[in-house]
């Protein structure tokens, strides 16, 4: 895509035209700064979004945001909301890894609690989050129990055991999407996940101890839990195996399908059928039910992390709160005003986390007031945000955001240009303990293979698309 | 005979298969995924134990050897193995008959989250050989 293709509508947002290519039914939004689209533009991120601009009733605009990257279809960090009455629901609009997000976890501890201690607990959260592959959980389920999984999300975890039930309100959806019928989803599926919850897996992923480095509005930190220099703990994972089977399953079938509905997508990783025809309903409530996989997973990661801190300090760990859970790769039926209407629309975020503003009635009291919590990790060695949805998110974007720095090096790249001791040699030195499975996993997700994680939530807070609370600085680091 | 080349994606892994035959392209394919799993893993190990049997429909060859490959990337989740030899009874254009044989593994190197139909085109090129691009979601 070359440059002279966009319009510049604002400092932070550009435009695609819908009249760029014939098939376009909406433009394409992009949420950039002009010293960003360099990376945007020497990808197919933005072709992807074009093709994204014509699916059957999308609204209003194909959007991507500043973390945006070429995906496989869909570009990574993109937002597409398409009718309910007569739009499709697109599996690649979600992604292989479905409710792929993150959770934060406040603890009652400052940094000058733990500052000895790091080394020990970057181990200790080693042994108790497995991570990698072919690292199994401690849980085995059979069928009746992961279907009871697939239902209940989180609350699963919670009815078990392995949490508590105030986490559940301060969890997007509750950590539980209603409609959820295991019926729809694999043997396959079912197989793979039958050992994978409580497992964060590889590529990404991680579990990281952070200090709150930052703190950017004191009313809205206030409200959230969060003080300068306390310690909190990031989880990034998702579904796990079982997720990426339903996908994968799913978008099987849409190929078969489409051409019943005489939908021909330019990309076949765009496959997609009407939303309220018999495949698209199934596939939704497979999704949920690898949603509520992924739920209850960071649920038992939760525990687990509550047990190495238990371990390292004993009862001066304290208690450690969930402060929020989202989802980054989902699809959610909302309602939001297009041209000036109140409309249902299946809202899919792929690489993009729901920002929704104050007054949301799903949100905890505490901070209903201040907006959704938004949650963004960053690279290890660099730093995570903290930021809170806003009014404007919901005209502007359907109520959505970034969700990371987003990639900038391919892994091959990225594992040609870093030495993996080295660098965790060097994130030591620099306060960052790094617990891998592999200097392969090292390298490839080393701070060089992302864009600047400052300028991408800059971005989205420049737009209005959410506000800046706090910045976190990654202690320890476990990865697969 | 195959040929696997590495190309550069932003994110996820693309691969290049170049093969003198169909059947070699739908080897090489496997194999190629099998090394990203499990890195030269196929080249060392020759006591191939384990056996699996694979039927498949599609609507054309691209989609028949994603499908394919998907499939055996399940099979190797739930089997904790790698497939590295492929032996085919029947290939049309939508339709797929064959046996897979590989080993069981303690771990991954890698995780593949799924085999993408994006870019996968099997096509016959200006030498005369089989080829397609294949992109991994990592």
């Amino acid at each position: 895509m070359d440059k002279e293709r966009l319009q510049k509508i604002s400092e932070v947002l550009w435009q695609i035209p819908k009249d760029t290519r014939k098939d376009m039914r909406v433009p394409a939004w992009i949420f950039s700064k002009e010293n960003m689209l360099e990376a945007l533009l020497s990808d197919r991120s933005l072709d992807q979004l074009v093709n994204v601009a014509t699916l059957q009733g999308i609204q209003k605009a194909a959007i991507v945001m500043p973390d945006a990257h070429e995906g496989y279809g869909f570009p990574i960090g993109g937002v597409a909301a398409t009718s309910y009455s007569n739009g499709v629901i697109s599996p690649g609009g979600i992604g292989y890894d479905i409710n792929c997000g993150v959770r934060l976890l406040v603890t009652q501890l400052d940094y000058k609690d733990i500052e000895h201690h790091l080394e020990e607990l970057s181990k200790e959260l080693y042994r108790q989050v497995p991570s990698g592959l072919g690292q199994g959980g401690f849980l085995k389920l059979n069928t009746k129990q992961i279907d009871s999984v697939l239902k209940k999300g989180a609350l699963w975890a919670v009815e078990k055991g392995y949490g508590d039930h105030s986490d559940l309100e301060h969890i997007e959806s509750h950590g539980r999407l209603t409609g959820a019928d295991p019926s729809c989803v694999s043997i396959n599926a079912k197989k793979r996940g039958h050992d994978q919850l409580g497992t964060i897996g590889s590529g990404n992923h991680f579990a990281e101890i952070d200090r709150v480095e930052q703190v950017f509005d004191k009313g809205a930190a206030y409200a959230f839990g969060l003080r300068p220099d306390q310690i909190v703990v990031l989880i990034h994972t998702g579904s796990r195996g079982l997720g990426h089977q339903v996908a994968t399953d799913y978008l099987k079938l849409m190929m078969k399908s489409m051409e019943k509905y005489a939908i021909k997508p330019p990309d076949r990783e765009l496959a997609c059928v009407p939303f309220r025809s018999e495949e698209g309903q199934k596939y939704f409530r497979a999704m949920k039910c690898a949603a509520n996989y992924a739920w209850c997973n960071r649920e038992i990661i939760t525990w687990e992390v509550r047990k190495a801190m238990d371990n390292v300090f004993g009862d001066q760990a304290g208690h450690v709160s969930v402060l929020y859970d989202v989802a980054h790769n989902i699809a959610k039926l909302e309602t939001h005003v297009i041209a000036g209407k109140e409309q249902k629309v299946i809202v899919h975020r792929k690489g993009a986390t729901r920002a929704f503003g104050p007054g949301f009635e799903e949100l905890p009291l505490a901070f209903r007031h201040i907006g959704q919590p938004v949650l963004i990790p960053g690279s290890m060695g660099t730093a995570s945000y903290v930021l809170a949805g806003t009014e404007k998110s919901m005209e502007a974007s359907f109520g959505s955001c970034c969700h990371g720095a987003g990639r900038r090096l391919s892994r091959r790249a990225a594992k040609k240009q870093v030495d993996a001791p080295g660098l965790i040699r060097q994130l030591k030195d620099q306060g960052t303990y790094v617990q891998a499975g592999s200097y392969r996993g090292v390298a490839e997700e080393a701070p060089i293979a992302y864009k600047d994680v400052d300028s991408v939530v800059e971005t989205v807070h420049d737009a209005g698309l959410a506000k800046k609370v706090a910045r976190l600085r990654p202690l320890a680091v476990v990865k697969g | 005979m195959y040929k696997i080349d590495l190309l550069n994606h932003t994110a996820d892994i693309r691969l290049k298969v170049v093969a003198d035959s169909e059947e070699e392209l739908f080897e090489g394919s496997m194999t190629g995924m099998s090394s990203i799993l499990k890195e030269d893993l196929c080249l060392k190990n020759k006591d191939l134990t384990l056996e699996v049997y694979i039927e498949l429909g599609s609507m054309n060859k691209t989609i028949l050897l994603i499908d394919f490959l998907s499939e055996v990337l399940t099979e190797s989740y739930i089997n904790h193995a790698i497939f590295c030899k492929l032996s085919i009874y029947e290939l049309t254009d939508s339709f797929l008959k064959a046996k897979v044989f590989g080993l069981p593994i303690d771990r991954f190197d890698e995780e593949i989250k799924a085999v993408t139909y994006h870019e996968a085109e099997i096509q016959v090129n200006d030498s005369g050989h089989w080829q397609t691009n294949l992109i991994f979601d990592i």
